[in-house]
C-alpha cells in the first residue's frame, strides 16, 4: 500500500509493487502505464483504508523496535563509541560471521548475558571506557582492514 | 499560602507528567505486543531488523522494493514479510511476485541471503480484525527477471497483454467497460 507512486524512478526501474500488477491483470499494466491508474470509488475507499492499516502495522513494528533498542542499548560498542563507524563493524560481524554458526551464536548468547553487566560498570566510572573504547576500536579497525567491511548502514543496533 | 499553592501546583504538574507518561509507554507497550502476537509462530525467535525501507538494484533488471518488514532469524537469514488490508483472506499471486522482487532487490543490494519463502499477513479493514499470516513460496530471480522483461515486452506492444487471472478482478475494475476497445 502507497508504494505504486514509487513507480519509474528511471527509465527501466521498475517497482516491487508494479511488477505484482503483473500478476493481476496485464491489461491493465498497460491500460496504466498509457493512461494512468484509475479506480472506483470503493476502491479509492479500500486504499484509504489500507493506508491506515499500514500505517498502524508500522507503529506496532516502531515499538517493538524501541523495545528492543532499549533493551539493547547496554552492548559495550555502543556504550563507548555511540553510533559510529566501529559499532556498526563490530554488529556485522556478529550478523555476518558470527550468527550463521552454531559457535558463533553461542558467542553472541553469552555475549548478550555479561554485556549489560559491564555497560553498567563503563556507565559509572567512564573512565573505564578509555582502554575499552582503544581494544574495540584496534578489532574495528582490524575487522574492517581484514573482510574490506565498508561499515555502512546495514543493520539496526 | 502562596508557597502551598506552588507546591501543590508543582505536584500536580508532576504526577500530571508521570501519568502521560505511563500512558505513553503503555500504548507503547501494547504495539509492541501486537506486533509480537501478529507473528507467525516461525519468526518468533527473528529480530526485526527492517521496515519501510527501499532497496533497489539496476542489474540484471531494474528493480526498486520497499520492505514492509524483515526478520532476522537465529541462523542469519532474512525473511521477508508483506501486509495487506483486504476483504478476501488468501496470498495471491502478486503477493508472491511483490515479495519475490523485494527479495531479489535486498539480496542484490546487501549480499545478505533471503529466505526463499515469506509471509503475506492479510487482515480484514476492521478495526478489530487480525492479521493472518501466510506463507508463500517465492519466484526464483530467473523468474522475476523473465517478468521483469515479459512486462517490458508487453509494454513496447511486442507480445500482447493477458486479462486477468480471476473473473472477481474484471468485475471490480474501473475499466471494466473499456477493457477491449482501449488495448486494441
Amino acid at each position: 500500500m502507497g508504494k505504486r507512486s514509487r513507480r519509474s524512478v528511471s527509465g527501466r526501474m521498475v517497482s516491487a509493487s508494479d511488477l505484482a500488477q503483473m500478476g493481476r491483470c496485464e491489461r491493465l499494466v498497460v491500460f496504466e502505464h498509457l493512461h494512468g491508474s484509475r479506480r472506483t470509488a470503493g476502491q479509492q475507499r479500500a486504499r484509504a483504508r489500507g493506508l491506515v492499516e499500514h500505517e498502524q502495522f508500522y507503529r506496532e513494528g516502531q515499538a517493538a523496535s524501541t523495545q528492543v533498542d532499549r533493551k539493547g542499548r547496554c552492548f559495550i560498542a555502543t556504550c563507548v563509541f555511540g553510533e559510529a563507524w566501529q559499532t556498526e563493524v563490530l554488529r556485522r560481524f556478529r550478523d555476518e560471521a558470527l550468527r550463521p554458526s552454531v559457535w558463533g551464536r553461542r558467542v553472541i548468547r553469552l555475549y548478550y548475558r555479561g554485556a549489560p553487566s559491564i555497560c553498567v560498570v563503563l556507565r559509572r566510572w567512564p573512565q573505564m571506557q578509555i582502554p575499552v573504547r582503544m581494544v574495540l576500536g584496534v578489532i574495528a579497525t582490524g575487522l574492517r582492514w581484514w573482510s574490506g567491511l565498508p561499515g555502512g548502514g546495514k543493520c539496526r543496533r | 499560602m502562596s508557597a502551598l499553592a506552588w507546591g501543590v501546583g508543582c505536584a500536580v504538574a508532576v504526577v500530571g507528567l508521570g501519568l502521560v507518561m505511563a500512558r505513553w509507554r503503555s500504548v507503547e507497550t501494547d504495539a509492541a505486543r501486537a506486533e509480537r502476537a501478529s507473528r507467525p509462530a516461525a519468526l518468533r525467535d527473528a529480530e526485526l531488523v527492517y521496515m519501510e525501507r527501499l532497496f533497489r538494484i539496476s542489474t540484471p533488471v531494474g528493480l526498486v522494493a520497499k520492505l514492509d518488514r524483515a526478520y532476522r532469524m537465529p541462523s542469519g537469514l532474512l525473511v521477508l514479510v508483506e501486509f495487506k488490508t483486504r476483504w478476501s483472506n488468501q496470498p495471491f499471486l502478486s503477493d508472491a511476485i511483490q515479495l519475490s522482487a523485494q527479495r531479489m532487490a535486498v539480496m542484490g543490494q546487501t549480499g545478505q541471503s533471503v529466505a526463499s519463502y515469506g509471509y503475506v499477513m492479510v487482515k480484514a479493514p476492521t478495526t478489530r480484525a487480525l492479521p493472518t499470516a501466510y506463507r508463500v513460496e517465492l519466484l526464483s530471480d530467473d523468474q522475476v527477471v523473465a517478468l521483469v522483461r515479459r512486462r517490458e515486452a508487453i509494454l513496447a506492444n511486442r507480445i500482447s497483454a493477458r486479462r486477468a487471472w480471476s473473473k472477481k478482478a474484471c468485475r471490480t475494475c474501473a475499466l471494466r467497460q473499456q477493457c477491449d476497445s482501449l488495448l486494441q
